[in-house]
């Protein structure tokens, strides 16, 4: 048994080395970022807005420089790019209070009101948004999921065993499945639905993937939608209460996460 | 659901007719409007006249491509209609549909299947391509035209007309008449200032009054007051396309004016969820290396998913193949332990005395550990396994034979007879104990 636990010790102590982000230093992002911090504490929120979003195009992926952006844009007046911002932060970061109140705010202060998509993938898939990120819960479901494993290998090699464990066999095996259907539904909604929200004040939404086709309805700055395909400069997206559209692909900003 | 009448034949049914005039089936298609706006609805038409009643298939809808389809539906009995003294079974099928796109846009030939008879052959009808030419809508479209198009009436209708802070009053917009109103959206709430406005429910009916496809959907908002006093809800206002002056058309709502009442305990403002006042947002210092971090993990971390698995079943594999090759050896030797038992007597006979009689207790012992397939050491285990697979009497001849053993060591080599007997018969009785061996 204690072999077993030190393998599955040395596979979790792999793992967490091998999803361990890479660090970078920059001094000018330093540089930046402290920049920005002054520009904001003045009150230049303008300024603010442009030193985070520097950093964030020079490839920085830190939920403190996502947060200070969005917050610099949501004081700027842009709920739209505050409240991407803000998204990306979450899935660095979901369980930050002040980032969830703060995406809360701009959801409240919008003006199209967006309800949930009921289908199940979505449900699925938003459950866990807000409490793990997901290479925290594709890490954890890894551990469950060697731990599932190692118990068979105790299976197999100890019988006498066999009785003691099952169990702890039946209590892994239910965690596994659902840590990996919450994993998969989220990995499949960021590869195949990814998320865009509106950033340009008002976006006329088209019946197809141009100019000629006809126009349906209008979507405001901070609309959220989910991207089923993208044609040249246009994306088709649907929302949560079933409506379907076409938008310009400039005037919304998809999710990098 | 029945559609008749109201037609403007695109293509000319008589044309087709007189080339089809002795045909016994054939089909044709047309759309009630060929120069219809963008978005205006028009119907399709797939006509299959048939001179017997010969049943057909309808094969595929065409693609409709730069269309969107609302609805198909069918007669539900053929009508009949007589054509040069010939009276024909004619079905029907439509479908509703509106074009996206102006410019000219072409639906492919629809499709039927006519099967085999015992008169004819299977048949695949196809219908005429129908070519309809959008024209696009006027260019000064008002600012509240969110793309309807047809004849449309606008209902307004608010719950109450008093209310408390954060009470919900629920505003009721109902647009009906004929148009694409399946596709129809909401009219633009109008801000008003302190309000919350929440998007409710949405539903849609029709119906079909003389060929004619009436409906109407209805639009609900749950509004929130923030604010005691007097308050006026201004007008909702909805434009459309009206393909019959061919002019935008807006409609103007009512008017409503709201008595808005103070909380229970006296306030005359409600604590809105987010204060316009709370809005400068804390930010954090940026300390240390900042990160670049992917939220994609990379091969090695997936890699690590086959370990477990691997490992696990690897383990169970290997222990499966033990097992498996052990019972074949166990098996093996239990099929040829007479055999092997009788070779070894036999080529020891020549030994000394001594040799002789300790060699032929191995062999007996070996033969049981061979029909068991456990090892054993001593009489006392063999006897405790052939008392588990053979009868009382094999046992106690196998112990009689076992002692006649143990005392041949005391016979004088010169007494080759004697040993042979003993051979003879203990391969004997071993033959018998073989055959009976209970199998486990």
């Amino acid at each position: 048994m204690a072999r077993i636990l030190t393998i599955l010790g040395l596979v979790i102590m792999v793992s967490s080395l091998l999803s361990s982000p890479v660090l970078a230093q920059d001094t000018d992002w330093t540089e930046w970022a402290r920049q920005a911090e002054l520009a904001y504490l003045n009150g230049d929120y303008a300024q603010a807005s442009v030193l985070y979003t520097r950093l964030i195009e020079s490839g920085v992926r830190d939920f403190t420089v996502y947060y200070n952006a969005g917050s610099a844009y949501y004081q700027n007046g842009d709920l739209g790019l505050a409240l991407s911002y803000f998204l990306e932060a979450q899935l660095l970061n979901p369980r930050s209070q002040a980032l969830n109140l703060n995406i809360a705010r701009i959801r409240a202060e919008r003006v199209d009101y967006l309800p949930e998509s009921n289908d199940v993938v979505n449900v699925l898939g938003s459950a866990t948004i807000t409490i793990i990120s997901l290479r925290e819960l594709q890490i954890i479901t890894l551990v469950v999921w060697s731990f599932w494993f190692a118990l068979w290998g105790i299976f197999f090699i100890s019988p006498s065993l066999r009785l003691r464990i099952r169990i702890l066999q039946w209590v892994s095996g239910v965690l596994m499945v659902l840590f990996l259907v919450f994993m998969t539904t989220r990995m499949f909604i960021r590869e195949f639905r990814g998320v865009a929200v509106v950033t340009s004040p008002v976006i006329q939404v088209m019946s197809g993937p141009g100019e000629d086709y006809l126009p349906l309805y209008r979507l405001f700055s901070a609309a959220e939608l989910r991207l089923d395909d993208v044609q040249d400069n246009w994306a088709r997206f649907s929302l949560g209460d079933g409506r379907e559209g076409w938008v310009l692909r400039d005037a919304i900003n998809p999710l990098e996460g | 659901m029945v559609l008749v009448g109201w037609m403007q034949s695109v293509n000319n049914a008589q044309d087709t007719l007189q080339s089809d005039l002795n045909a016994d089936y054939f089909v044709e298609a047309e759309v009630s409007n060929v120069t219809p706006f963008v978005g205006e609805e028009v119907t399709y038409i797939f006509r299959y006249y048939a001179f017997n009643l010969t049943a057909g298939i309808y094969d595929d809808l065409p693609d409709f491509e730069g269309f969107w389809l609302s609805e198909v539906s069918q007669l539900v009995t053929p009508r009949v209609e007589t054509i040069n003294n010939r009276q024909y079974s004619v079905m029907e099928v439509f479908a509703v549909l509106s074009p996206l796109r102006a410019g000219q846009l072409i639906i492919e030939p629809g499709v039927l299947d006519v099967p085999e008879t015992l008169f004819d052959d299977a048949t695949m009808l196809q219908t005429n391509q129908v070519v309809v030419n959008v024209q696009p809508l006027p260019e000064d479209a008002p600012d509240n035209f969110f793309g309807a198009v047809g004849q449309y009436d606008m209902a307004v209708t608010i719950s109450e007309t008093t209310t408390m802070i954060g009470q919900p009053i629920s505003l009721s917009v109902t647009i009906n008449g004929a148009g694409s109103l399946e596709r129809l959206t909401a009219p633009q709430l109008p801000v008003i200032e302190g309000w919350r406005a929440y998007r409710s429910e949405t539903g849609y009916r029709s119906s079909d009054i003389g060929g004619l496809r009436l409906g109407e959907k209805t639009f609900e908002w749950l509004l929130i007051p923030d604010n005691a006093g007097t308050q006026v809800l201004p007008p909702i206002i909805f434009s459309y396309f009206s393909p019959q002056s061919q002019s935008f058309v807006t409609l103007t709502g009512e008017s409503f004016s709201i008595e808005v009442f103070p909380t229970a305990s006296g306030e005359r403002r409600s604590p809105r969820q987010f204060e316009v006042e709370d809005n400068s947002l804390a930010i954090f210092p940026v300390i240390g290396v900042l990160r670049t971090e992917s939220n994609s993990q990379g091969i090695l971390f997936w890699l690590l998913w086959g370990i477990a698995p691997f490992a696990s079943f690897g383990i169970g594999g290997m222990l499966f193949l033990r097992d498996y090759v052990s019972r074949r050896n166990r098996t093996q030797r239990q099929a040829l332990a007479i055999s092997r038992f009788s070779q070894r007597l036999t080529s020891s006979i020549d030994l000394p005395a001594d040799d002789f009689s300790t060699h032929a207790e191995q062999i007996l012992l070996d033969f049981v550990s061979d029909k068991s397939g456990k090892s054993l050491q001593t009489l006392l285990e063999a006897e405790s396994i052939l008392k588990e697979n053979i009868t009382r009497d094999g046992v106690d001849l196998f112990l009689r034979h076992f002692t006649e053993a143990q005392s041949l060591r005391y016979v004088p080599q010169d007494y080759q007879s004697s040993r042979k007997l003993y051979v003879n018969d203990v391969v004997d009785t071993m033959r018998k104990i073989d055959r009976s061996w209970r199998v486990s």
